[in-house]
């Protein structure tokens, strides 16, 4: 066991992760920050596009250029950041870790509290030859574009009409793409009009109520079959399209990544809303576990300024907790980080999490 | 929000609403912008980067953005800070034509003198034009303006160049 000098665990350096490693210190406390990327940021180091939002969350500056932001708030001498690199498990009764360091060596830590900030991952979906080269979830596809500079094909289809969906769709017409058609199942499209709107008026064709059938290919991705779908969700034979694509890219939904919470002893709650199957908590982000606190789409799959607040409500109240902060001090700053998240969440595209949220707040595991 | 829009996923000008237009006295006079936001999302880029406090969202941070027209100075950075790429401006000119200026993020930039196909919101085409200037924002959404018959100003929201 290594006797430890880090007073906080932050696993994963996204939005939410270093937001609350910028709170913590400040209030001087040291962390110790394991991030599974080679560089911090999470998916923001592949966000090219603005952000919405207001100007304390960066709304009009690019994703990419965030996470140089956040690091110039953080106090490098008391943060240790162990980057390409992994938390494999979280041990209770006394918080025991293991990290797996640089892809090379195990150590174990010990520690009295801990964020999870590990994110969410892509969901999949169900179609014959789902498994064919030249499938990707969009999130592969802008790692390979935005960040290595790798054009994933030349004619693209893209499912999900979410904001990632249709993000995605825009970068790639810019990486010089072509986006032959997107397709969304639900009966009209998911996310933000103005994003919607972007690819529209540039020519891409978006179908709402259509799905993928199958994809067509033998060694890779030759084509797909797109189908219409009813109001009950059912397929309407005789409405299958061939499309000739190279490349298939699903944008259909995120799951968060709470399996380290589940290993630590979190205790676990089912919300449609926030993105299924979640680690419960409090409106201070702690779980179930007395130590361990959850910030960003890991508890609740929403965007990264929200996961922004929750991080930085996470560190404030861990530094509650800690005593480094007068209460006074920590309880102004976390009511003003309460209130910036209720003003994202109040227009419409937030009443899905408000929603959740209430869920959540109806059961207790205090 | 009208459900249609949300299937079709784009806004005709009609959507947007003749009153989210500035008059035609107006832009005759000074370039304006078309604040074509009609969703209420939390953002407000637009209000904050006017020099001028030309644009209010207001207190609630989902409100829509309304402009003050007699305030703008038709200095175009609300085109390049709308993170939806969302914000147009028009001028109707002496001869019966229409700059448009538009935000744009595609490379390589276009070059004055280009000729395009005028796009409608829908991707078609509907009418030809010249690009008549292009100014380069460091933070990379630049601005193309274009000239068009005037007619189109409400309906031409992208240039696709045509090869030279």
């Amino acid at each position: 066991m290594k006797t430890d000098s880090f007073d906080v665990l932050v696993i994963g350096g996204g939005p939410a992760g270093l937001c609350a490693c910028a709170e913590l210190s400040r209030c001087g406390i040291k962390v110790l920050l394991v991030d599974e990327g080679p560089v911090l940021g999470g998916q923001l180091v592949k966000q090219t596009h603005k952000f919405f939002g207001s100007r304390e969350h960066y709304a009009g500056v690019r994703g990419i250029e965030i996470p140089d932001k956040l690091q110039e708030e953080i106090d490098e001498k008391l943060i240790t950041v162990y980057s390409s690199s992994t938390v494999v498990g979280i041990y209770p009764p006394n918080n025991n870790v293991l990290i797996y360091r640089d892809q090379k060596k195990v150590e174990e830590h010990s520690f009295k509290y801990i964020i999870i900030a590990t994110g969410a991952s892509e969901n999949m979906i169900l179609f014959e030859n789902n498994d064919l080269p030249g499938i990707y979830g969009a999130g592969a596809v802008q790692t390979l574009m935005n960040q290595y500079g790798i054009i994933p094909g030349k004619n693209m289809l893209m499912v999900g009409a979410g904001n990632i969906g249709l993000i995605v769709s825009y970068q790639l017409l810019q990486a010089g793409c072509r986006v032959k058609k997107l397709i969304e199942a639900a009966p009209s499209i998911g996310g933000y009009l103005v994003h919607a709107s972007k690819i529209i008026r540039m020519g891409i064709p978006v179908q709402t109520s259509t799905t993928i059938l199958k994809a067509i290919g033998t060694e890779k991705v030759e084509g797909a079959i797109t189908v219409k779908l009813d109001e009950n969700w059912n397929q309407i034979e005789g409405t299958e399209e061939e499309i000739e694509v190279d490349t298939i890219c699903l944008s259909v939904g995120l799951a968060p990544s709470y399996k380290l919470a589940v290993h630590a002893g979190c205790k676990q709650i089912f919300i449609r809303e926030l993105g299924g199957m979640i680690p419960w908590r409090n409106s201070s982000q702690e779980t179930s576990v007395n130590g361990i606190y959850i910030a960003g789409d890991a508890c609740g799959v929403e965007e990264a300024s929200s996961a922004m607040i929750e991080g930085r409500l996470a560190g404030l109240n861990i530094a509650k907790c800690m005593k480094r902060l007068s209460e006074k001090a920590c309880n102004e700053k976390i009511d003003d980080n309460l209130i910036s998240l209720d003003k994202l969440r109040s227009g419409p595209f937030g009443e899905r999490i408000v929603e959740g949220i209430r869920k959540l707040e109806g059961k207790s595991y205090e | 929000m009208n459900n249609d829009i949300r299937k079709k996923g784009y806004l005709h000008y009609r959507d947007i609403g003749e009153s989210r237009f500035p008059a035609e006295e107006l832009i005759k006079e000074k370039a304006l912008p078309v604040i074509e936001c009609i969703e209420r999302i939390p953002c407000n880029p637009c209000e904050t980067s006017c020099p001028k406090g030309a644009i209010v969202v207001g207190e609630n941070i989902n409100d829509l953005p309304v402009c003050n027209y007699s305030l703008c100075s038709s200095c175009g950075i609300c085109i390049t800070r709308c993170p939806g790429l969302a914000i147009f401006m028009v001028k109707l000119t002496e001869k019966g034509s229409a700059v448009i200026s538009i935000p744009w993020e595609i490379y390589p930039l276009p070059e004055k003198g280009d000729r395009f196909e005028g796009l409608d919101r829908l991707g078609n085409k509907i009418c030809e034009g010249e690009i008549t200037s292009i100014r380069k924002i460091n933070h990379k959404t630049h601005i193309v303006s274009g000239e068009v018959s005037a007619e189109f100003y409400k309906e031409v929201r992208h240039f696709k160049i045509k090869n030279k």
